[in-house]
């Protein structure tokens, strides 16, 4: 859950799963450099990524 | 929450520096340029938020020239650097405050924070990680937004109205978006190889080649794809309905049947279990010595019995006489009828026809073993036959020939390399099928004095014969399988070319695919939907804007009226676009470009505005406001505004003001107009090594000079010197609180509140009790706007100062 609220208020008017993940994972990366926090938060597309093949493997 | 006090140690410009006193509503610093105020102003804001904006501006440029530059150049190694600071929060209560600089693997810069001593969080004090609020105004960031990309200013301006998260996080999503892109993870990379030769495929198949050329633009729709892929497949098949493995399993049946048509390689494909086969055939080639062992040492044996006892005839004959010889005289021989047979003889033929029976044992234990070995021969065979495939007839080699026509190399390699396998194979089989024969009648071999000989030499070389031909048969075989691998390619190549077999690939391969396919199609989807969440932050970004600049737009308005009273060339509005912010102005009623239009000047009020609102913005947990060489571009009527409109409205807001400068002319005018609020004044004495000394500038012997020197000018330096007369008995009660050790009155009390204070020093006397009193009553300014008061003229002002300075010397404070 994001702690932000500005990033709260975002997630709330645009609610999704997409929205929620990259905004809790943006929250937790606030003290780093704008290029080191795009680079954890392309990591965490690969991870939703990964999530949903493996999610539509198991169909 | 305000600064009482900071103490930097090896940060930026400073040393081992002392604690640095800033408890007063109004502190002002003076100190020229380069000697460290903007380090103390950088101090306030990497203790905040472990970062600068001087330091992230830079990093954005060249994360190499500014890499390590919090610390101090001249720190010592082993010490850290770091920033600890008393804030006191509004209900009073201190706290200890500090950040700690880490370097780590690679010079990388981090931090530890702790709050009172303890490992911590900020937020622990209610400082959040982002610099939303940040209450430092720092100099070269003053008009950085307004001289930048109108992209970049709407951003830094969208930011300074508290939307600085949402527009990193905008930032962010759409750096992280373009990496995801540019540089996908491995399973897409995976996908992308496997599905090439489908695409390929799908396009020689007509009914399926539209989706095979959206897919190679990696365009797809798993539910309409799927759908339509089923259609083809049925109708490919002339089927009414069939599930998913149904279908697939016609699609493989037919196409087995139309490559067997083009050529059919099961009698040349290698064993697909050749490994496991090639272990069977090694452990068998370790039992060989134990094999041949064993029947050598039948052979033996055999050999040795042999050579002692009679042939067959003989043992016939003795044995015939023997039983004889029972009805005639005792030593009468029955067949010579000479008296031979004694009892020697007699015991000599019966021990030689007990010898004979031994014989006849070795010779069954040898055919045994011989029939041994031959089946263990025979295995042999039976695994070499294994390892090989059928190898290709002339029917089959002529219909290769035209088939890899195009590839005559290869061909004629596998040609070669199929020839040899097979000569090995035939070698090493006939060889085996010898040996197997010649063990299974070593014993007649043996048994014959006349052909013994050709066992013994059989039985000494049948180890070495079958060791060559398994690790001949094994070594062929791991050739062919070599040889196939890179042919059978080609040939699956050519067999594939076939029109009905291609566009049977063409349905079989997107099936059997599939899960390519759903990895390509997530992977697009992931892309388009945070494409749109971008386009979701950059609408909620525009929609908060719209809503800020209703409300904080007149703040900023204000701010900037108040530096420039009713001018009639100023700045007016800000306009955001889509991807832009446009600042407008007004020349005596026409709109311009603020940007391209107004002075320097007017952008430096229009940049400190917008710092001071962002400064204010609602829910901060600051209540000080540092600023940093605020005045750069400013005329003197430009800071006479901020000195008497912006400091006395922060003031009144009851902000806490730290003001750094150089001017000596602003810190001047502050210091007087703002005297009686009891202003802290610092001035950076001179800067050494260790970083600037900061000293305080209001010494109880300056304040006397000064109001003595006030009290002979004219009524405003008259009115103006009464007020230091107070301030020189503020300052002679705390240096004698200092001075005996007696608590000290709280900052914010004033003259008349820090008596008490005064009268209980030791060594204190009631005529000094008795004269500051009257003293303090001289100067206190609710008597000054009684009617009938009149600014004291210099005989009345001087007794105050001489008494203050006896007292003091008195007291040894001066």
């Amino acid at each position: 859950m994001a702690n932000n609220p500005f990033l709260e208020e975002f997630v709330a008017s645009c609610p999704g799963n997409l929205q929620r993940r990259l905004a809790d994972a943006f929250d937790g990366l606030l003290p780093l450099a704008d290029d080191e926090a795009a680079a954890q938060l392309k990591v965490t597309l690969d991870t939703i990524l990964q999530e949903g093949i493996d999610a539509t493997g198991q169909d | 929450m305000r600064l009482v006090k900071i103490k930097p140690t090896y940060f930026r410009g400073f040393g081992d520096a002392d604690w640095i006193n800033l408890d007063a509503s109004l502190v002002v610093l003076h100190g020229p340029n380069g000697q460290g105020k903007t380090s103390l102003a950088e101090a306030v804001e990497w203790l905040l938020y472990e970062k600068t904006r001087r330091r992230e501006r830079g990093e954005n440029l060249s994360q190499r020239d500014y890499q390590g530059s919090y610390r101090n150049a001249h720190a010592p190694a082993g010490v850290t650097t770091s920033i600890e600071a008393v804030l006191r929060a509004s209900n009073g209560a201190e706290h200890t405050v500090r950040r700690e600089l880490v370097v780590g693997a690679r010079n990388a810069e981090t931090s530890r924070t702790l709050v009172d001593g303890n490992p911590a969080d900020l937020a622990a004090v209610g400082i959040p990680p982002d610099d939303v609020f940040n209450p430092v105004i720092s100099q070269d960031g003053l008009q950085d937004f307004i001289h930048s990309k109108p992209k970049d200013r709407r951003d830094k301006i969208s930011a300074a109205l508290g939307l600085e998260p949402l527009v990193r996080f905008k930032t962010v999503v759409d750096r992280a978006r373009t990496r995801f892109q540019s540089s996908p993870p491995p399973v897409v990379v995976e996908a992308r190889t496997q599905l090439g030769p489908v695409v390929t495929a799908m396009t020689h198949s007509p009914r399926v080649a539209a989706i095979g050329q959206r897919w190679g633009s990696e365009r797809f729709d798993e539910g309409a794809d799927c759908g339509e892929l089923h259609r083809a497949a049925l109708a490919f098949l002339q089927m009414q309905s069939g599930e998913w493995g149904t279908i697939t399993e016609e699609l493989n049946r037919r196409r087995r049947e139309a490559a067997q048509r083009v050529f059919d390689d099961a009698p040349i494909q290698a064993s697909p279990h050749l490994r496991a086969d090639l272990q069977t055939l090694e452990l068998q080639r370790g039992d060989i010595t134990i094999t041949v062992n064993a029947l050598g040492q039948a052979l033996t044996q055999f050999t040795g019995v042999a050579a002692a006892v009679y042939t067959q005839a003989q043992l016939q004959f003795w044995q015939t006489g023997l039983r004889m010889q029972v009805a005639g005289p005792p030593d009468t021989c029955p067949m010579c009828e000479a008296p031979t047979l004694t009892q020697a003889k007699r015991t000599e033929i019966q021990q030689r026809i007990n010898q004979s029976g031994d014989y006849t044992r070795a010779l069954q234990a040898l055919q045994d073993q011989g029939r041994a070995a031959a089946r263990f021969i025979q295995g042999l065979v039976n695994s070499a036959s294994r390892v090989y495939p059928q190898f290709l007839d002339v029917d089959q080699r002529r219909v290769l020939v035209p088939l890899l026509a195009e590839n005559p190399g290869i061909r004629d390699a596998f040609f070669h390399a199929h020839d040899a396998a097979q000569t090995t194979y035939q070698d090493s089989r006939r060889l085996l099928d010898e040996r197997r024969q010649q063990v299974e009648r070593i014993h007649m071999l043996a048994a014959d004095p006349g052909t013994v000989h050709t066992a013994t030499q059989l039985a000494a070389a049948l180890a070495a014969d079958l060791d060559q031909a398994v690790q001949n048969l094994a070594r062929g075989a791991r050739d062919y399988a070599a040889a196939y691998a890179t042919f059978s390619p080609h040939l699956a190549r050519q067999v594939a070319s076939d029109v009905t077999v291609r566009e049977i690939d063409g349905l079989l391969l997107p099936i059997t695919n599939w899960q390519y396919v759903r990895v390509l199609s997530q992977y697009g989807c992931l892309l388009q939907e945070s494409l749109d969440v971008q386009h979701q932050i950059e609408a909620h970004i525009q929609a908060k804007q719209a809503a800020l600049f209703q409300t904080r737009g007149q703040e900023i308005n204000d701010w900037y009226d108040m530096l420039n009273p009713g001018a009639p060339v100023r700045y007016t509005r800000m306009e955001p676009g889509t991807d832009s912010l446009t600042l407008w102005g007004e020349t005596f009623g026409v709109q311009i470009n603020a940007v391209a239009c107004l002075s320097q000047c007017q952008l430096n009020c229009l940049g400190l505005s917008i710092h001071l609102i962002r400064a204010l913005t609602p829910g901060t947990p600051f209540r000080f406001v540092l600023m940093d060489d605020p005045v750069q571009s400013m005329d003197d009527d430009h800071c006479q505004a901020l000195v008497v409109q912006v400091i006395k409205s922060l003031l009144e807001r009851g902000l806490q003001l730290v003001l750094l400068s150089h001017e000596q002319g602003l810190v001047d005018g502050i210091w007087d107009t703002y005297y009686h609020t009891q202003p802290l004044r610092l001035r950076i004495s001179e800067f050494v090594q260790n970083g600037p000394v900061i000293e305080d500038a209001e010494t109880l012997e300056r304040a006397i000079e000064r109001a003595q020197g006030l009290a002979m000018g004219n009524e405003d330096n008259r009115r103006l010197s009464v007020k230091v007369v107070r301030r020189c008995a503020e300052l002679l009660i705390r240096a004698a609180c200092k001075a005996t050790g007696s608590t000290s009155p709280p900052c914010s009390a004033t003259a008349a509140q820090m008596l008490p204070f005064f009268q209980s020093c030791p060594g204190t006397e009631p005529e000094h009790h008795q004269g500051l009193r009257a003293t303090i009553s001289f100067s206190d300014p609710a008597v000054h706007t009684q009617p009938g008061w009149a600014v004291p003229v210099p005989q009345q002002i001087r007794p105050h100062l001489d008494r203050i300075r006896q007292t003091a010397r008195q007291l040894n404070v001066l």
